[in-house]
């Protein structure tokens, strides 16, 4: 399951509703991150059954413009997004990474190609990494990385 | 009809007889034995004692013509091809060199010329007569070998080469046994691949497979 979709589908629905511009943004999000309609269908109807039942509308879908913030910030990540995950990969390794854990940070470097550096990161200790804080738009990253708790 | 008298049948085939054992009764050899020591008994007894002498001398003599005919009435052992010297030598049968058992130094080369013209007759020269189909050469046999051995080549380079990578799979697979990556397996798995060979990439397609699975 993509983490990065997942969290999308979060910010677009983050006032009960869904706006038909956050709908039209979860296709671009889809189209960039690489997803078939089969996979985007098993984040989205996870998502339908566990979250949407539990959300209380409280406007109508002003959840669009955050999501486009977000986008908009992980997209000018661009050449320095390597960076950023060689380094959430180490510091994920040296605070003990789990199976699940790995699985999802490598899908989510995957989605924005950059694995391989991710996987440096976290299986070559002769890499020399340096540690940095990433930047608030890898939050969800982090988060399924076990680098940041949910509460934060 | 005893034994020591001549008979006149010449058919009947007395075995003492044939083998030339003395059928006098030890009694009665033992008796003249005594008389041959009591010479001085007697003119009379000796006289008597030449008469029995030449009977007996006369009853030898005929068993001794007898045997000789019983003997020659027997196969002789040179027409039953017994004679040693008359075996049949294989060398000469086959055509080959009999080794000289004196020479020492020539033994072998005899031998193995010997085993040579075996080896000779036993070589395959392959069939007389090959069916040989439109598009197919004569040597297809030899290039149809030649690729069977190349398969077998590269058959067995991959197995060297998977055999490094299913000892890595294998102890990828225990590093998630507890569930969670640390440090010291992270070194342990990188000292490995050096070790074994493998680059990261084929670290990364094993590590898939293990999850995946």
């Amino acid at each position: 399951m993509s983490i990065l979709f997942q969290h999308a589908l979060d910010l677009a629905w983050n006032d009960g509703r869904l706006s038909k511009r956050g709908a039209i943004l979860l296709e671009n999000f889809q189209e960039i991150l690489e997803l078939s309609d089969s996979q985007r269908s098993v984040v989205e109807e996870k998502h339908h059954l566990q979250v949407v039942p539990h959300l209380i509308p409280r406007g109508f879908g002003s959840g669009a413009s955050t999501l486009d913030q977000w986008m908009t910030s992980l997209m000018d990540l661009d050449d320095e997004l390597p960076r950023y995950l060689v380094s959430m990969g180490r510091q994920s390794l040296e605070t003990g990474i789990s199976k699940q854990a790995w699985i999802e940070g490598f899908a989510a470097a995957e989605r924005m190609k950059c694995e391989f550096e991710f996987a440096r990161g976290v299986w070559e200790p002769e890499f020399e990494v340096e540690i940095l804080l990433w930047p608030e738009a890898l939050d969800p990253v982090a988060k399924s990385l076990g680098l940041l708790l949910e509460e934060e | 009809m005893f034994i020591d008298e001549p008979t006149e049948d010449e058919d009947d085939i007395d075995p003492f007889e044939a083998l030339n054992v003395s059928t006098t009764a030890p009694a009665a050899r033992g008796a003249s034995l005594l008389d041959a020591l009591a010479e001085d008994d007697g003119v009379e007894d000796e006289s008597s004692e030449e008469e029995g002498g030449v009977i007996a001398t006369l009853e030898m003599g005929g068993m001794m013509e007898m045997n000789e005919e019983i003997v020659e009435s027997v196969i002789p052992l040179d027409e039953a091809g017994v004679n040693e010297e008359e075996d049949v030598d294989p060398f000469e049968e086959l055509g080959a060199t009999r080794p000289n058992v004196n020479v020492v130094e020539s033994t072998s080369t005899n031998v193995n010329d010997a085993l040579a013209a075996f080896m000779d007759e036993d070589e395959y020269q392959g069939p007389e007569n090959t069916i040989v189909f439109e598009g197919e050469s004569a040597t297809g046999d030899e290039s149809i070998e030649q690729e069977e051995v190349e398969e077998e080549i590269q058959v067995e380079t991959e197995k060297a080469r998977a055999q490094p990578e299913e000892l890595y799979q294998f102890l990828l697979e225990g590093v998630w046994v507890d569930d969670v990556l640390d440090p010291a397996e992270v070194a342990l798995m990188a000292r490995k691949r050096r070790d074994l060979g493998i680059s990261f990439e084929t670290h990364l397609k094993i590590l898939k497979q293990i999850l995946h699975d």
